[in-house]
Order: C-alpha cells, then structure tokens, then sequence
C-alpha cells in the first residue's frame, strides 16, 4: 500500500462518517470538506491552481449564461453580438486553463525540443528546464472543467449557482486522482442526499475489494517484471520482451481499471453514480471499438470537445462540401473525418504527457482508425468477390486477434522507458532470448499467482460481457455464503497481494497523468 | 458533410450512453422517494454489520495466528523478510553478529568472512535501523544465539533526523495494526520456515554510482552530543553485552555523507570509558591515537568515485569487499571468534558460501542488482 492509496482510504473513512452524520440536504458539503482537505494534503500549496479554474470557470459560465438571457426578445444583431462576447468570453478562460496546464507539463518537452531543434539548424541556445511540480490531478479537472464551460455555452445546460458545488465537482476526492473525467450533468448524484442504503454500501465495498483484487494481485505484481525489463530493456529479447509487452498491458489495464472500481466503488458506498471507465476493453473487435470500452470518459470527452469541435466547425463543413463538389469519391467523403481524427489523437497523445511516446501512440490510433475507414470499401469488395459473410465466425476470430495485436503494440509504445525501447521490444521479439525467462522478477510462484488471477479477470470479464449480474447473483446468495465470498475475497487480497517488503509500491499510474 | 456521418466515426457505445441518461435522468426526487428504513430494520442491519466486521476480524485473526508457528522470528518490531530469514539459523550456531543498519547489509560481507576467517556471522541489520529497534531485534535473536561478539556499527546512533524516528514508529505503529505486511508472504515458502540466507543478509550491489565533489573532512576536537533516547541504547547494548558475557566491539563503516570527526570524538569518548574497542574505517591516520593508527593506516582506502552505489552514502560490493576485509583483519586481531571452516556442524555453511560465490559471479560479473 502506498501513501496516496492510505490517503485515499482515510479520504473514504472520515468521508463515509461525516457523510451519513451531515443532514440530508447538505451532505454534499461532507463531500467537499473531505476533497478539499485530500487535496490539500497530497498537493498542498498547489490546491491554488484548482481553486484559480474553479473560480475561473464558475464566472466566465454565470457570465456566459447572464448574457444569453440579458436580452428578452434578440434581434439577430444582439444574437451575434452576444456569441461573439461569450466567444471571446470561453476562449480566454479555456485559454487561461489550459495555459496553466501546458506550462507546467509542456513547458520543459516544449522548450528542450524547440532548443534542439534550433541548435540543429546551427542556432546555439541553452535550454534552462525549470523543476515544475504538477498540482493533483490537473489534467482531469482540466478537462472537466473545459468540459462544463462549452457545455453551458452550448446552452446544455443552465451554469451552477453555487461556486462551491463546482469546486466540489472539479476536485471530488475520487476523481481528483484519475478520474473518471466527470460531465456536469452526469454528476448530479454527487450534491443529492442519499440516505444509507445497504445494498448500495454492499455493492460499493465489494467493488473496492474487487479493485484491490486487480491492482494489488495483479498490477504490482505484474510490476516485478516490467521493473527488470525497464531498467535496461535494450538487454531483453524473445520471451523476455513478449512477456513484457503482455505484462505491460496487463498491469496498465488492472492498475488503472483498478483504480476506477475503488473510485466507483467509493461513490457508490454515497449513492454516487460515476462514468464507467472501462467496459471489457479486450473483447473489442476493432481499434476503434476498444476506445469505446478503454478510458470511456477521455474518449467521450475528446469526441464531445475535440472532434465534433472541429468537425462541425463552419470552415471544416464549408471545406468538406467544397471538396466533395471537386473530386466525389470515398476518400473526399471522410477526408474532413479525418482531419478532426488527427484532432482527437494528438490531442490524446499530448494529454497523456510530455513524451514522444505517447504523440506517438496517439498517431498510432489515428493511422489504423483512419486507414480501416479508408480500407473499408476495398474490403466489402474483397468480401463479395470471395463470397465471404464478413460476419462468419473466422472473420470475427480474426478480428479479435487483430485488435489483441493493435492493442499490444500500441501499450508497449505507450508504456516502455523510451520510443527507441518500445521499437527495440517489439523488434527483438522474435530474437531467441537465452536467459530464463522465472529469473526476471516474477519466480515460478509469483508466475503462478499471477496467473490464477488473469484467469479469474478473465472469467469475471467473460460473465460482465454476457451481462450476467454477478452482484446481483451475490446478493440473492444465503448470508452464511454471502460472507464466505466476502470473507475469502478479503483474505486473498491480503495474503496474495503484492505489498510489503518483498515488493515495491506502485503509486497509481495514471495519477502521473 | 452530414452530422451524422461525423457521429457515426465516434458513436459512444451503447451502454455507457445508458449510464450516462441513467445518471442525468435520476433526479433528487429519487433519493427522497427512498423508503426510510424502521427502527427493526436498522437494527438488523447494525447486528449484520457488526457481525461481519467480527466474521472479518476472525478471519484475519486465524490468518496471522495460523501463519505465525511458520514464521521464523517474533514479529513485533519492523523487519523484513530477509532479516527474518535470521531466524532460520541452527540454534547457537552464530559466532559473531554484524549489528546496525543499512550500511551493514552493504558493507558487511559475511561469508567473506567465513572465507577468510571462518567466522559463522550475520549481519542483523534492516533499512533505517534505528537504535531501539536493533536492540529489540538483538534480543530476540539472542533468545536463539549465543554470539562470543556483537559488532555494533555506530552510525545508527546519529540519526537526528525527526522523520527517520516518526517513520520508524510509524511503520512499528503500522505493523502492529496490521502485521500482515511483513508476514502475508510466507505463502511463497509453502507456509514452512524459510530457507536460509546463504548471504547472511549482505546484498551484493554492483551499481556504481560516483560521488561527486569534495571528499575533505574538516577536522575537530568537539564531540557530538547524542541524543538522550540513542545515547541511552547505546548503554543499553554495552549493558546487555556485560550481562550476557559478549564482547561488544564497535565500528563505523566508511561514509562520506554522514560521517565527521566529532561523531568519531563522540564514539572514541564512549568506548574509552567503558573499555570497549573502537574501529573508525573513516578517520585519517594522522589524527587516530597510537594505539588507532595501526587499524587507519590507509587500510580502508575508498574510492568514492567507484565504490559507493547511491555518490557516498552506502558502499556498493566494490567497497563493501575493503570494508569487509579490513573489519575481519581487526575483529581477527582483537576478538576471539572461532574458525568454523573445518567444523563438520558447519558442513552448511560450506554450501552456503558455494551459492553466495556464484551469486556473486552472476550479479558482478552478470552486472544485475537485486533489491
């Protein structure tokens, strides 16, 4: 257990007391006070830089919302006079946010490679990186906050009156971390009242354990290895880098996954309903689908944002008309698409940090997802020459692999030290590796356990997929067997997890974000 | 271009659209048209909790009691698996033990001295050792060990720093409050004893981490004055060692970081006036008495440019090679510590040395580090 995961459980205990001894209507409050005060802890001083978007966006949405309704009757001059006002009004505050955003992650990727850019052409410049510190979660309630911003705007709905609520909103204690990136209107559950609710409580406990389960037995231990490889992975080959190209994304998956049912499962213990984050990424038949079931809420918020932004922007519709008037065929027709993919994907790529890594990952998506939209009717043609049902259970079997393959590359360019690594991994591949492959962290035992429990990730997968209601199978269960799963859950949790002084402590890998 | 085929690219899937319209869609009506529970309801669901958070604490009770015949050594002080694997050791099979913290896991090689020497010792030293909780873990052990020596290294008696002791009682606080920490992976040997520690707890660190600057040490005559609560277990050992008939001989492993001359002066002080021998791998020759000179003549000569892992602090397995074979020349010298080499009821120890030397090999010469 590390200390932001011991913080967190505190956060969840001294919430949990206040919550339920808060008068019904006010026990949001409970919630605030608990955020706030997590957040002051883990990131101190630097709480300023969420208070400045709160304030910042509270305004600028009551401003936006106070010019739409000044005038009664508008004629269509008012009409565009206030647009152009809330125009500006929205550029500035997003601008401000992501300014702070940019500085203080961008500011030394952004300036070391425009430097050695420069000293390439012949310039001679020293670059000085500053030591920034980045406050808790900046990146999700960034989004979060942009979000709500050109929601009001969009006249979704009517701006919060009370700035406290938004404050809430953007550093609730469970979402501060790693999200889920919350919407305004899909956090309504969070400023209600809710009584105690058993089953709620129930459910929500046997969540966090369920998150333990993947983040303790499988994540960190999945860690010993990559810990070996990433210490020198230019020295690994064959077997060795297959296992870490797997083990990688294994422990991504469950760290981060993880994360979000202890984070759902908190919230549910209040009556709080959050986002789904995941929703069985891995059974996903295209690259394109398992960013619908992979961080769910970063893709939502990319498509709300980013895509239909620039995709139903004037020009780009004025653009794509022009250009299907010119040349009609299918490559003009999704050529717009295109562009405001490239959109989404840098913008995905830059959000996950400064690295080359990750523009790379992000790039990576953008090609496959845009070259299948521009395959797609070579491959129906493909399909009726041969007379194939693209449907027919080989196809499917080969779709699943595929996207398993895309998946795989695409986290072991994301995850490994450096992009010359990643290529380095996935290049050595097939090179015999000599060495054993029990001597790189993970011994036979720790093999074992680690598998019994991907098998059991697996199964739960499977039976989520076929939308079997496993809590619900659980709940209708006698008590003596009720608590013999409960009971047991716990004590593998604690006698397989990987905590203590055998293993390292992973801090949440998303929180670096 | 139509919207909809803009959607069509990026439709969100089916049923986190469900989750959202079931989030926005639930209004605060909702919450109230919740049915209060009676007072019989609440109070089956109190006995239901309690009840269960008993079945828990059961459980986890029967766990550590069911694992603790297993564990070799008592676990209330803060020790790590490795330093428990101690505990494995025959009974009364211990000559000599290296006591202190983590600078003796580094620097210390027992089975160099059991090469070279034949002396059967082991370093009972953790990671942030301090003065209370090596003397705890020194008593336990000699509930199982009767060392002729315990050769005590002192630099664990200046730490000053708050956080070092607030960490300690902390993780001691911790682990009494959950002591599956330490324990929960003894699943890993089967729920048997341990194996033994071929290496005595000495970890081989090939890394090589320079120190860079200055490695002058500004001389003086002034003492450290220790803290009251490390000045007092410091008594405590030279008590402990009287009453037990251990000869207790103290050492300062070479450290560039921490090190000073008024720490010396303090130590010198202390051993002076109780009789005890005193080896400073740090202090200059010039400045050792007479009587110190021998063991400082340049017999400790640290390349702090290669042989420290982390620029100065701890001794990598270069270093811990010259420290090593400079502490054994003065223990040989001045304690009576059995050769055990030809003993045939140290035949394991023979073993022992054989895995540790081809451990050695691979992880110098393999250049890969553990921990």
């Amino acid at each position: 257990m590390n200390s932001s995961m011991a913080y967190l459980a505190g956060a969840i205990a001294l919430a949990f007391i206040l919550y339920y001894s808060f008068p019904l209507k006010i026990r949001w409050v409970a919630l605030l006070i608990v955020s706030v005060a997590f957040y002051a802890l883990l990131s101190t001083y630097l709480f300023a830089f969420a208070l400045c978007t709160a304030i910042g966006v509270y305004f600028s949405a009551r401003a936006i919302h106070k010019r739409n309704n000044s005038i009664e009757e508008p004629t269509e001059e008012d009409k565009k006079r206030i647009k152009k006002l809330n125009k500006t009004v929205i550029v500035i505050t997003i601008l401000f946010n992501l300014g702070i955003l940019a500085f203080l992650k961008y500011y030394n990727f952004l300036g070391g490679s425009v430097c050695s850019l420069l000293n390439l052409m012949g310039a001679n410049i020293e670059f000085r990186a500053l030591k920034l510190i980045l406050p808790l979660g900046i990146s999700f309630y960034t989004l979060a906050a942009i979000g709500y911003l050109v929601d009001v705007h969009r006249k979704k709905y009517a701006p919060e009156k009370n700035f406290f609520k938004i404050l809430l909103f953007l550093t609730y204690f469970n979402t501060v971390m790693e999200g889920p990136i919350l919407r305004y209107d899909g956090a309504a559950t969070l400023f209600e009242g809710h009584r105690a609710d058993y089953k709620g409580i129930c459910h929500g406990f046997q969540r966090i354990l369920w998150g333990l389960f993947k983040k303790l037995i499988i994540a960190d231990r999945a860690y010993l290895l990559i810990k070996t490889i990433n210490a020198s992975p230019t020295s690994y080959s064959g077997a060795a880098c297959l296992l870490y190209i797997l083990l990688y994304t294994l422990q991504l998956y469950t760290d981060f996954s993880g994360f979000m049912d202890i984070s759902l499962g908190a919230s549910e213990i209040f009556g709080i309903k959050l986002p789904e984050n995941f929703r069985q990424p891995f059974f996903a038949k295209s690259a394109q689908e398992f960013w619908q079931r992979w961080h769910i809420t970063l893709g939502t918020w990319l498509k709300e944002y980013v895509f239909y932004s620039v995709a139903l922007s004037p020009g780009m519709m004025k653009f794509g008309k022009k250009i299907k008037k010119k040349h009609k065929n299918h490559f003009t027709k999704i050529l717009p698409t295109g562009i405001a993919l490239l959109a989404v994907w840098v913008c995905n790529g830059v959000w996950h940090g400064p690295q080359w890594n990750y523009i790379v990952y992000g790039l990576y998506y953008f090609v496959i997802i845009f070259g299948g939209m521009l395959m797609e009717p070579l491959f129906a043609k493909l399909y009726k020459k041969m007379k194939l049902d693209s449907n027919c259970i080989g196809l499917r079997i080969m779709r699943h692999v595929r996207t398993l393959l895309i998946i795989f590359v695409g986290e072991t360019i994301f995850g490994a030290p450096t992009l010359y690594d990643a290529f380095y991994i996935l290049g050595h591949l097939f090179v015999p590796y000599d060495g054993s492959v029990l001597a790189l962290g993970l011994d036979w035992k720790e093999m074992i356990v680690l598998a019994v429990a991907v098998v059991v990730l697996i199964a739960v997968g499977f039976i989520k997929e076929k939308k079997i209601a496993v809590r619900d199978g659980i709940d209708s269960l006698v008590l003596p067997l009720r608590w013999l799963i409960y009971v047991a859950g716990i004590a593998v949790v604690i006698m397989f997890g990987a905590y203590g002084s055998l293993y390292t402590s992973v801090p949440f890998m998303y929180g670096n974000f | 271009m139509e919207n909809d085929e803009v959607r069509s690219v990026c439709e969100p899937p089916q049923d986190q659209t469900a989750d959202i319209s079931l989030q926005t869609d639930r209004d605060a009506s909702e919450s109230a048209v919740e049915i209060k529970p009676n007072k019989r309801g609440r109070l089956i669901c109190f006995f239901k909790t309690f009840g269960f958070l008993m079945v828990v604490l059961a459980t986890l009770v029967g766990l550590y009691f069911g694992g603790r015949p297993n564990i070799p050594g008592p676990t209330r002080t803060y020790r790590t698996y490795t330093l428990n694997k101690m505990f494995s050791e025959r009974k009364n099979s211990l000559d000599v033990l290296y006591v202190g913290h983590s600078g003796v896991f580094c620097g210390v090689s027992p089975m160099e001295l059991y090469e070279d020497y034949g002396f059967a010792g082991y370093n009972c030293s953790q990671e942030l050792f301090v003065p209370w909780e090596s003397y705890e873990t020194t008593l336990d052990i000699l509930e199982e060990q009767k060392p002729k020596v315990i050769a005590l290294e002192v630099d664990q008696f200046f730490y000053d720093s708050t956080k070092d002791l607030t960490n300690s009682h902390f993780k001691r606080l911790a682990l009494c409050l959950f002591p599956f920490r330490e324990t929960h992976n003894y699943w890993r040997d089967g729920f048997k004893r341990s194996e033994r520690d071929f290496k005595k707890n000495f970890s081989v660190y090939a890394k090589i981490k320079p120190h860079k600057g200055s490695t002058e040490r500004q001389y003086t005559r002034s003492e450290y004055k220790l803290k009251k609560a490390h000045a007092e277990y410091l008594r405590k050992f030279a008590e402990l060692c009287a009453a037990r008939d251990i000869k207790l001989a103290l050492f300062y492993l070479p450290s560039l970081r921490y090190w000073s001359y008024d720490k010396y002066n303090c130590i010198k002080a202390f051993a002076d006036k109780n009789g005890l021998d005193y080896f400073d791998m740090n202090v200059d020759a010039e400045v050792a008495s007479d009587a110190d000179k021998k063991w400082n003549k340049s017999r400790v000569s640290i390349d702090w440019a290669h042989d420290t892992r982390d620029g100065g602090d701890h001794l990598n397995y270069y270093g811990a090679m010259k420290s090593t074979a400079a502490l054994g020349e003065w223990l040989e010298t001045n304690c009576d510590i059995p050769d055990r080499r030809g003993d045939e009821a140290y035949s394991d120890w023979k073993r022992d040395l054989e895995k540790y030397k081809s451990e050695v090999d691979e992880k110098i010469f393999g250049n890969r580090d553990e921990r």
